[in-house]
């Protein structure tokens, strides 16, 4: 059996030494590398900051473009815009029936024919006052019962009064009926 | 002397100096360029998807508006202001309801100025006195309010005569009118696209009655020369 035998014949400071200049050695590159990292990173940023710059620029110089063209058709803007600033109120009022015409249609169908009407009036409130003559009692009945009691009445009249009823020596009814919309 | 006092030293330190110089290093880099930078850099990617995003309206504003026919446009304000106008149009509203009265067998006994509007919106108001038979009223008020002029009939004051359909007829109307809006949009105020119904009732409007400003002669009355 052979053994090697090592024995270390250096003296003890020259290995510590040397052990010293391999850790040194070591820092050395990781200092160097880490300094050029760090370099190489800081010029990317400040390259990719120029590159952004040069970018801004072209944007800029496309947005101002832009705004002279808009500029050069603000004519056609300004028409647009007046012709929908008018349309947003005629779109509220065209082709919409008033309060007050809505009431005198729906009157019309509601009146029964046998009331012979002397004098309509429909206020801004939608208030209407109907002043007639019908030939007997039933009528005045039928007129009342006509106008409060029909489906397309109540969902529109919310009171009818009777302001006035007289009857005449010729035997006619003259009555005045105020009648309330909702 | 010194300079071999350094080199001492620094052989006897190195381990700390280097190491120390090193960081010191890297930390005036980061510090003093990468973190500015980075934070410019951040910034002005804001500021440039902005101006992108900015820019790309635009373009898409240009082409909307150069897609538009102008003539076409004018002749829509035509319409429109015709239907609601800037001031008040006296001369083309008595036209217009003339015609709207005599169209529905009505004839204008009286009209005058005064009253108030719709009280939300500016307007004036008119009031006229017509006679005509009873049974066409209602297509008479229906169309007051449905012409090209926007008008709102207020009030409305019937008296029937004793024999026959005719009637009195006392209406109250509000004829719109509004000034044309001092903002027309800036630069970068987006356009509001006119709609498919919107380019209807424009239609409805264009093809309603057409009130010529030229139908009423407007004939002098009184002397020639008052000094006479």
């Amino acid at each position: 059996m052979n053994k090697k035998i090592s024995i270390n014949l250096l003296p003890v400071e020259y290995a510590t030494e040397e052990i010293k200049k391999a850790n040194f050695y070591k820092i050395q590159i990781f200092g160097i590398a880490s300094v050029v990292i760090v370099t190489f990173l800081a010029s990317l940023i400040v390259a990719l900051g120029v590159l952004q710059s040069k970018n801004i620029t072209e944007v800029k110089a496309r947005l101002g473009e832009n705004e002279e063209k808009v500029l050069q058709l603000k004519d056609r803007q300004a028409l647009v815009f007046v012709i929908k600033n008018r349309l947003a109120t005629i779109n509220q009022y065209f082709g919409i029936t008033s309060k007050q015409v809505a009431i005198y249609s729906m009157l019309n169908q509601l009146l029964p024919s046998g009331l012979n009407i002397s004098s309509y009036t429909i206020d801004r409130s939608g208030e209407a006052v109907v002043v007639g003559v019908v030939s007997d009692g039933e009528s005045v009945d039928n007129l009342i019962v006509g106008l409060t009691s029909k489906s397309e009445a109540s969902d529109k009249i919310s009171r009818v009064s009777i302001e006035n009823l007289n009857r005449g020596r010729d035997g006619l009814y003259r009555i005045s009926l105020k009648i309330q919309t909702k | 002397m010194k300079k071999e006092n350094f080199v001492l030293i620094y052989q006897k330190y190195r381990m700390i100096i280097f190491p120390v110089v090193i960081a010191l290093s890297c930390l005036i880099l980061i510090v003093f360029v990468m973190i500015p930078q980075l934070s410019k850099f951040f910034k002005n990617s804001k500021e440039e998807a902005n101006f992108k995003a900015k820019s790309d309206f635009l373009d898409t504003k240009v082409e909307a508006l150069e897609s538009l026919d102008e003539k076409d446009l004018q002749k829509k304000l035509k319409d429109v202001v015709t239907a609601y106008p800037q001031e008040k149009d006296f001369i083309t509203l008595i036209t217009l309801l003339q015609k709207i009265t005599s169209g529905n067998g009505f004839n204008i006994t009286s009209l005058s100025f005064g009253g108030d509007g719709v009280s939300k919106d500016s307007s004036y108001g008119i009031l006229i006195e017509a006679v005509g038979p009873k049974s066409v009223l209602a297509r008479l008020l229906n169309s007051i309010e449905t012409s090209s002029r926007l008008m709102r009939v207020e009030r409305i004051e019937i008296s029937s005569s004793k024999s026959g359909d005719m009637i009195t007829a006392n209406l109250a109307i509000s004829a719109l009118f509004a000034p044309i809006p001092g903002n027309l949009g800036s630069v970068d105020s987006p356009l509001p696209p006119i709609s498919k119904g919107e380019e209807e009732l424009i239609a409805r409007l264009a093809g309603g009655q057409e009130v010529p400003l030229t139908a009423v002669e407007l004939s002098p009355t009184g002397k020639s020369n008052p000094f006479e």
